[in-house]
C-alpha cells in the first residue's frame, strides 16, 4: 500500500515536470467542457421557466384555426366556452408580432384585459394609468434598450388602423430578472393591442381557467362545439392543455439534449487525438523519463499508475475550472456571446437575467468525459513507451 | 525521481476543486426570487413563452408552441423542408413531440386522450 502511494506521489510530483504539456492538456479539455457545461446550464435553466409557464399558465389554450394555420378567434366565442361546465374564467387575450424603429426591431405585443394587467409587482418599473388617451405600453429590457426607450417616453404612431392612429407612450420597464420571454415584450390593454392591429372584436386566443379535473372533459366540449364562422370563412377550434404539454415536453427536451450531447461527443474525440499528441506521442522526453524509470527499476504497471494518477489530476483540474468559468460566464458576464450562440435572436450582450443551473449530473458527466479523454490521450503513449525496452525508450 | 509536490499546486488543485463543489451545490437550486418572479409573470399573462426563441419573428412555434402549431418556416414537402428554420436545425432546446397534440386533425381522429 505504501508502495502505491509512493508512486501516487510521484505522479502528482510528474505534473510539474513538463507545466506546458500539462497546461495545454487543461486548456484542451477546457475549450470543450466549458461550452458544454454552459450550454447545459443554459437548457436547464430554460427547462425551469418554460415549465413554470405551463404550470401557473391557463389550464387550456384555445385559438382558431383555417388550413391547418393559427387564425384570430372571435370575442364571441368566450361566451359559449364560459357557459361549459367546470370552466371557472376565460381571458381573452392577443398576442401578435410587430417591428419597431428604423433597424425594424421585432417586438412581441401582448393585449389583455384591464384588470390582468400588473399592479405593484416586483418585476415590472412603472404601471398603466387610469385614465390617458394615449396608447400605454410596458416593455421589455431588451426592446427598451434596442430602442432606447424608458419611462415617458413618447413613440410615434407606429400602425395604420381605421380607427386612425395615436402616440403611444412608454409607462413602465419591465425588469432583467424576468423570465427571457419580456425580452422583446410591449404589454398593454387589450383594447390597445385591437387597435394596433386594426383587428376589432379578435383575439389571438382565449386563456380557460378549469376546476380540478374538468379540463379533459372541457377540452372535448369545445372541441366539439360548432365551428365558427367569420367572413373569411370557417374557423376551428383547436385546444392546448397543459397537462399533455407538460407531459410531453421532457422527452422534447431530452431528445434535443441528446443530440447536443452527440455533438459534443465528436468534439471530445477530437480532444482525445489533441490530449494524444500533446502528452506522448508528440513529447521525446516524455518517452526517455519513462525510459530511464524502466532503467531503474520500475514495472510497466507502476508506470502506467503513475500515468493514470497524473492524468486524474489533469482532468480534475480541468473539469473544476471548467465549472468556475462556466459559472462566471453565465452568471457574472450574464452568459456574454454564449448566449446568442444558444438563443437566436438574443444580443452578445444579453438584455436580460439569462436562466442557467449547474446540476450535478451533467457536472459528473463533465468529469467522466475529462477522465476518459485526458486518460485515452496519456495512457496508450504511456503504455507504449514503457514496453520498450528502456535502452530503445531512451534513445 | 523527485518526489516532492510543490504546495502551491497542492492547495490549488484543492482549492480549485472545493471551489467547483461549492457552484455545483448553489446552482444546482433555482433562485427562490426569480423563481417567484417567473410564478407571478406566468400567472399575470396566462402562460406566455416555452421555446428558445425572444420573439415571434421567425417561429412561432420556437417562441410558445400553444401560439401556433406549424412553423412559418417549414416547407414540409421538399426533401429537409423541415430544417430550414433555424430553430430546428437541431437547437438544444426546441421539443418536437409537443406539435403532435396542438395539431386540430390529431384531436379529431383520435378517439382517445393523448397520454
Amino acid at each position: 500500500m505504501r508502495l502505491f502511494l509512493e508512486i501516487a506521489r510521484t505522479g502528482f510530483s510528474a505534473l510539474c515536470l513538463h507545466p506546458v504539456r500539462s497546461g495545454v492538456t487543461i486548456c484542451v479539455v477546457m475549450s470543450i467542457l466549458v461550452p458544454y457545461l454552459a450550454g447545459v446550464g443554459l437548457s436547464h435553466g430554460l427547462r425551469d421557466v418554460g415549465e413554470d409557464s405551463l404550470r401557473f399558465g391557463s389550464d387550456l389554450t384555445v385559438t382558431g384555426t383555417r388550413f391547418g394555420r393559427a387564425v384570430p378567434i372571435p370575442l364571441s366565442a368566450v361566451d359559449a366556452i364560459r357557459r361549459l361546465e367546470g370552466v371557472i374564467e376565460v381571458v381573452p387575450r392577443i398576442v401578435g408580432a410587430l417591428a419597431l424603429g428604423k433597424n425594424r426591431e421585432p417586438a412581441v405585443l401582448v393585449g389583455l384585459p384591464r384588470g390582468r394587467l400588473p399592479k405593484d409587482v416586483s418585476w415590472v418599473q412603472g404601471q398603466f394609468s387610469e385614465f390617458s388617451t394615449l396608447n400605454e405600453f410596458i416593455v421589455g429590457t431588451q426592446l427598451a434598450t434596442r430602442l432606447s426607450l424608458e419611462i415617458g417616453s413618447i413613440i410615434p404612431p407606429f400602425y395604420r388602423s381605421a380607427k386612425g392612429e395615436r402616440l403611444s407612450k412608454v409607462v413602465g420597464v419591465l425588469s432583467p430578472e424576468a423570465p427571457l420571454w419580456q425580452a422583446n415584450l410591449m404589454l398593454t390593454t387589450l383594447e390597445t393591442a385591437s387597435q394596433v392591429f386594426d383587428q376589432p372584436d379578435q383575439v389571438t386566443c382565449l386563456l380557460v381557467s378549469c376546476r380540478p379535473g374538468y379540463s379533459d372533459q372541457i377540452k372535448t366540449a369545445i372541441l366539439r362545439m360548432p365551428a365558427l364562422d367569420s367572413a373569411q370563412g370557417t374557423i376551428r377550434y383547436r385546444v392546448a392543455s397543459k397537462h399533455e404539454l407538460a407531459s410531453l415536453l421532457p422527452s422534447g427536451w431530452l431528445h434535443r439534449e441528446g443530440i447536443f450531447h452527440l455533438h459534443f461527443v465528436l468534439a471530445f474525440a477530437a480532444a482525445i487525438l489533441a490530449v494524444l499528441v500533446t502528452s506522448g506521442a508528440g513529447l521525446s522526453e516524455r518517452r526517455r523519463e519513462i525510459g530511464i524509470l524502466k532503467a531503474t527499476g520500475w514495472q510497466t504497471d507502476e508506470i502506467l499508475l503513475r500515468g493514470v494518477v497524473e492524468s486524474v489530476l489533469l482532468c480534475l483540474v480541468a473539469a473544476s475550472a471548467s465549472i468556475v468559468v462556466a459559472f462566471v460566464w453565465l452568471k457574472w458576464l450574464n452568459g456574454l456571446w454564449i448566449a446568442s450562440v444558444f438563443l437566436s435572436g438574443v444580443d452578445a450582450v444579453p438584455g436580460f437575467k439569462i436562466p442557467f443551473r449547474l446540476v450535478p449530473v451533467p457536472v459528473l458527466l463533465a468529469f467522466v468525459i475529462s477522465a476518459i479523454v485526458v486518460l485515452s490521450g496519456t495512457l496508450y503513449p504511456t503504455w507504449r513507451a514503457a514496453i520498450v525496452p528502456p535502452r530503445d525508450a531512451m534513445r | 525521481m523527485n518526489t516532492t509536490i510543490p504546495r502551491w499546486i497542492l492547495v490549488s488543485v484543492i482549492g480549485l476543486t472545493v471551489t467547483a463543489s461549492a457552484i455545483v451545490l448553489s446552482e444546482s437550486r433555482r433562485n427562490p426570487v426569480a423563481a417567484g418572479q417567473s410564478r407571478e409573470f406566468q400567472q399575470m399573462l396566462g402562460g406566455l413563452g416555452i421555446g428558445p426563441a425572444v420573439d415571434l419573428s421567425r417561429c412561432t412555434l420556437a417562441f410558445d408552441p400553444r401560439l401556433g402549431p406549424v412553423c412559418d418556416s417549414h416547407f414540409g414537402p421538399i426533401s429537409g423542408g423541415e430544417f430550414v428554420c433555424p430553430y430546428h436545425a437541431c437547437s438544444v432546446f426546441v421539443d418536437s413531440p409537443a406539435v403532435k397534440v396542438l395539431l386540430p386533425w390529431s384531436e379529431v381522429t383520435t378517439d382517445a386522450t393523448v397520454p
